[in-house]
């Protein structure tokens, strides 16, 4: 009697067994199909990236080095080279994202943030570690 | 902070899609920004991602990015060229960038995503419009 039970587990395992192989076959037709319609945007990091920031003043405060964003897909920071308004070689600094507001002026986007040049002097600087793919306070 | 955020960006918006176009200096009682003293906690930079290929599961290259869509500071979608792997000019697909996946590879981002030919070679084209700032179905 028990020995009847223990064979009809193992069966019931074996039974279970192919499950792992039925979950590998869903992930490999999950192909990615394009979007057939754009979500509504507000910007386009072509606009950001690499792009100049100005003070109110049309003052150029310096260029965006990178944005960075976290799992969700929501940019948190953009990093801003300071180092040519403040007359130094390279400075980075960490500016939250909703700072920069973006308009635009002879067709052109036009970045804009409120600072002035003794915070950016005071303010963390950051530098980019190739080794690990990540921005540092110096 | 949130709030910000949000009417930074829809101002981003309504800029993008006003069509006589003006720049309006920052408001003279707007905040001064303060960079941040320390990173926010973040998954991912633009610059690993922005002009960087993107290759399918057998290492076979799909495209490059051209761009990145974001609303109320998220990403939500991405240009990829796709016009090399088809044999064509250019064509830009947009991707879910939740559908597009970052590992390293020889210490560099390695970006996939599980797609084929047929299926890119099916999907909705689309054009940067140079003049309204938007990317358009072709």
């Amino acid at each position: 009697m028990l020995k009847h039970l223990i064979v009809a587990a193992s069966l019931a395992f074996v039974a279970l067994a192919p499950l792992p192989a039925v979950a590998q076959q869903a992930t490999e037709t999950m192909v990615i199909v394009p979007l057939e319609r754009l979500p509504v945007y507000g910007s386009v990091v072509s606009a950001w990236y690499k792009q100049p920031v100005y003070d109110p003043n049309e003052k150029k405060l310096g260029t965006i080095a990178d944005m960075l964003f976290s799992a969700d897909g929501s940019i948190n920071a953009v990093m801003l080279n300071v180092g040519g308004f403040l007359g130094i070689g390279v400075k980075h600094i960490a500016i939250p994202v909703s700072a920069i507001t973006i308009t635009q002026k002879n067709n052109k986007s036009w970045l804009t943030m409120n600072t002035t040049k003794e915070l950016l002097k005071k303010a963390v600087a950051y530098k980019f570690d190739k080794a690990t793919g990540l921005w540092d306070p110096i | 902070m949130n709030r910000m955020l949000l009417v930074a960006l829809s101002l981003g918006a309504a800029m993008a899609l006003a069509q006589p176009v003006f720049a309006e200096p920052a408001a003279p009682d707007s905040k001064i920004v303060v960079p941040m003293e320390a990173l926010p906690r973040y998954g991912s930079l633009v610059s690993a991602w922005y002009k960087k290929p993107v290759y399918d599961t057998n290492e076979k290259k799909v495209g490059v990015i051209t761009d990145m869509l974001f609303s109320g500071g998220e990403i939500n979608a991405v240009m990829l060229d796709v016009g090399g792997f088809l044999g064509i000019g250019a064509k830009h697909v947009a991707i879910p960038a939740e559908a597009i996946t970052i590992t390293d590879k020889n210490n560099k981002s390695w970006l996939t995503i599980n797609t084929t030919k047929d299926v890119v070679k099916k999907a909705t084209g689309y054009k940067y419009d140079a003049k309204e700032h938007a990317w358009k179905k072709m």
